[in-house]
């Protein structure tokens, strides 16, 4: 049982293609910048929009097959959607909102019912609340309606467009918790599109990156800390990033040699922890040093520590402990020795983009 | 610190002249209503409405604008839909096809209806021949002419209010498994009924009104095609009396119409 996605569309400025796979019980996280094609990807598996390329399957059924023409109306996908925004139907009552998808697949209306309490229950809706309609709830609430609509009537995946969003931040985080529960529960692929990567980690077990409709990059949080392969995700995971080539496995960054024998080849992303940088007052020296004088350009106190921007060639973010920032004149306009600690460095092939909107991303 | 008062009093208000102007433009309206009422004979009020020829005259006119409403409704309906949600290119001709009527003389349009469905028409000779059915001068004509005339009020309501509508409700009723036909009757159509309800209204008021198209195609025959507006027309020359008594009833009857749009039409109220 698993969702196959290889999806090519064209919609207004976005040109989308897409290729992935969600295996059963797994959830994947869609996560990337605006515009970058989340939605429309939930969209076509939906089969709210049609593909002008490529592919839909699940657990080996054809859903829809561009090159053929063949097309199953989402109506019989069997998908369990929460849209942005819920889309409530505004004239139903919250039971018979969550009624809807079983009273359309001919289930009797009695028993439709019952089913929808018992998975309002679940989902933590009062009794009193059933006959409701959607305009007297609050965010979370509705939110909770949206997800018992999509999975009452036992889809096969489960697709959540931003679940979150329309929650505020006090019931975010009982919210979240819950989602997870009920993600945990279901047992069809599950794709979550997310902007927010503390709900990609809270909620999924794999992400995936979407940027101007490609994917950039997929795997684990781990992964994506190890090796970011483009600088929107290197940002997302807090991390400093360059673009370089390396020739011949001599990666220069800044017209300086910074490694000689570096494993990739060609185009790079060289991503550098905060915490791997050191500033100094005296030129820092030792074998796995790379150093070379800025000028600091702003200064954040963090509850961790530190956080020193600098500038120059190699602009990046600098986090000190409290112990690390001893001695040295932070002010914005003085120039100190920064350090990198050239083992701390990581380097991965980068995913070049169609179209540069390099400048959204330029600020650490 | 609150703003002075005064300041935004005066932006509000208009210059004098302008405020001369409207007045006129207010009083213009009220004083024909004035009229009305300052003349009617109160005293003989309850006899006249009772008497024969009113009642005719607004039975016929109730039975005949109910079923020009409905029928706005049944065809209006998907003519509506079809224009809002529709893909066709012949769309834009076909909703000023539907606008026509709304600004055409009434008379003009009772005029081309004869020359469509009268008995030498074009369809009307035929349907004529072969099932020996005559629609003009006739109560069905009545209809005909009043559904002319008051349709296109329904249908572009209508179709205001389905172009207004979010189309991701019609996806993710369909996502959920409902037919297209459960689409539209269990989400577009409770969404819309707000616009239904005026449109229907607006198109029930027109087709009570309707005046030019009816006595041109259907005549003027007491008790037949005679309805209220043709009985106040006849009635001014015979008995004034009856005209304004007449008259009064439609007066009230359109502000029964007014105080059930009073959501639509006057949303500050």
């Amino acid at each position: 049982m698993s969702l196959d996605v290889d999806i090519r569309l064209t919609r207004g400025e976005l040109v989308l293609d897409a290729r992935f796979q969600v295996a059963a019980n797994e959830t994947v996280a869609l996560l990337g910048p605006n515009g970058a094609g989340k939605t429309s990807c939930l969209l076509a598996i939906a089969g709210l929009l049609a593909l002008d390329g490529g592919r839909i399957s699940l657990s080996g059924r054809v859903l829809e097959d561009a090159s053929s023409g063949f097309f199953v109306s989402p109506s019989a996908r069997h998908a369990g959607v929460v849209f942005q925004d819920h889309l409530l139907f505004p004239r139903l009552t919250v039971i018979e909102n969550v009624a809807y998808g079983m009273r359309s697949r001919g289930r009797p209306r009695r028993e439709s019912l019952e089913l929808a309490a018992s998975w309002l229950e679940r989902v933590g809706i009062k009794a009193a609340q059933h006959r409701s309609l959607p305009s007297e709830l609050s965010g979370g609430q509705a939110q909770r309606v949206a997800l018992a609509r999509a999975l009452a009537p036992a889809p096969l995946m489960a697709l959540l467009d931003e679940p979150l969003a329309a929650v505020d931040a006090s019931a975010r985080v009982d919210l979240r918790r819950e989602l997870r529960a009920h993600l945990a529960s279901f047992d069809g692929p599950r794709v979550l599109v997310v902007h927010d990567l503390a709900d990609a980690l809270a909620l999924s077990d794999r992400i995936v990156v979407l940027e101007e409709g490609r994917v950039v990059q997929s795997g684990s949080i781990d992964d994506l800390l190890r090796a970011p392969r483009t600088r929107y995700v290197a940002d997302l995971v807090g991390l400093n990033s360059f673009e370089a080539v390396v020739v011949n496995g001599v990666l220069r960054l800044a017209g300086e040699v910074l490694m000689h024998e570096c494993e990739v080849e060609g185009e790079v992303l060289v991503a550098v922890h905060p915490r791997a940088v050191a500033l100094s007052e005296v030129e820092p020296r030792g074998p796995d040093i790379h150093a070379w004088r800025a000028p600091i350009l702003g200064v954040e106190t963090a509850l961790e520590g530190t956080r020193v921007q600098v500038g120059g060639s190699l602009p990046l973010v600098a986090e000190l402990s409290r112990d690390g920032t001893r001695g040295l004149d932070l002010r914005p306009g003085q120039a100190c020795w920064v350090a990198i600690d050239k083992t701390a460095v990581r380097v991965a092939p980068r995913r070049a983009l169609t179209r540069g909107t390099r400048e959204d991303r330029e600020h650490l | 610190m609150n703003p002075p008062r005064r300041q935004l009093r005066r932006h509000g208000s208009l210059p004098v002249p302008l405020l001369g102007l409207a007045f006129v433009a207010a009083a213009f309206f009220l004083l024909p209503l004035v009229g009305l009422v300052w003349r009617a004979p109160w005293s003989r009020f309850i006899d006249l409405v009772t008497g024969h020829d009113v009642r005719s005259a607004l039975s016929l006119s109730l039975q005949c604008s109910l079923a020009a409403t409905l029928l706005s409704l049944l065809f209006g309906l998907p003519l509506a839909a079809w224009l809002a949600l529709g893909q066709s290119r012949l769309r834009t001709s076909l909703r000023v096809l539907v606008t026509l009527p709304m600004v055409l003389p009434p008379v003009v349009g009772g005029v081309a209806m004869l020359l469509a469905y009268g008995r030498n028409g074009i369809v009307g000779a035929p349907v004529d021949h072969w099932f020996g059915v005559a629609l003009p001068f006739t109560r069905a004509g009545v209809i005909l002419a009043e559904t002319f005339v008051a349709m296109p009020f329904f249908v572009l309501t209508v179709e205001g209010g389905l172009r207004s509508l979010d189309a991701r409700y019609g996806g993710a009723a369909a996502t959920l498994g409902a037919s297209p036909w459960r689409v539209f009757r269990t989400v577009t159509l409770p969404m819309i009924a707000p616009s239904l309800k005026a449109g229907l209204l607006v198109a029930w008021a027109r087709a009570l009104g309707e005046f030019g198209a009816t006595i041109t195609f259907a005549g003027n025959l007491a008790g037949e095609t005679r309805t209220m507006p043709l009985a106040v027309y006849v009635a001014l020359e015979t008995s004034p009396d009856l005209a304004i008594v007449s008259s009064l009833l439609l007066v009230v009857i359109a502000a029964c119409v007014l105080f059930l749009l009073r959501k639509q039409w006057f949303p500050s109220s």
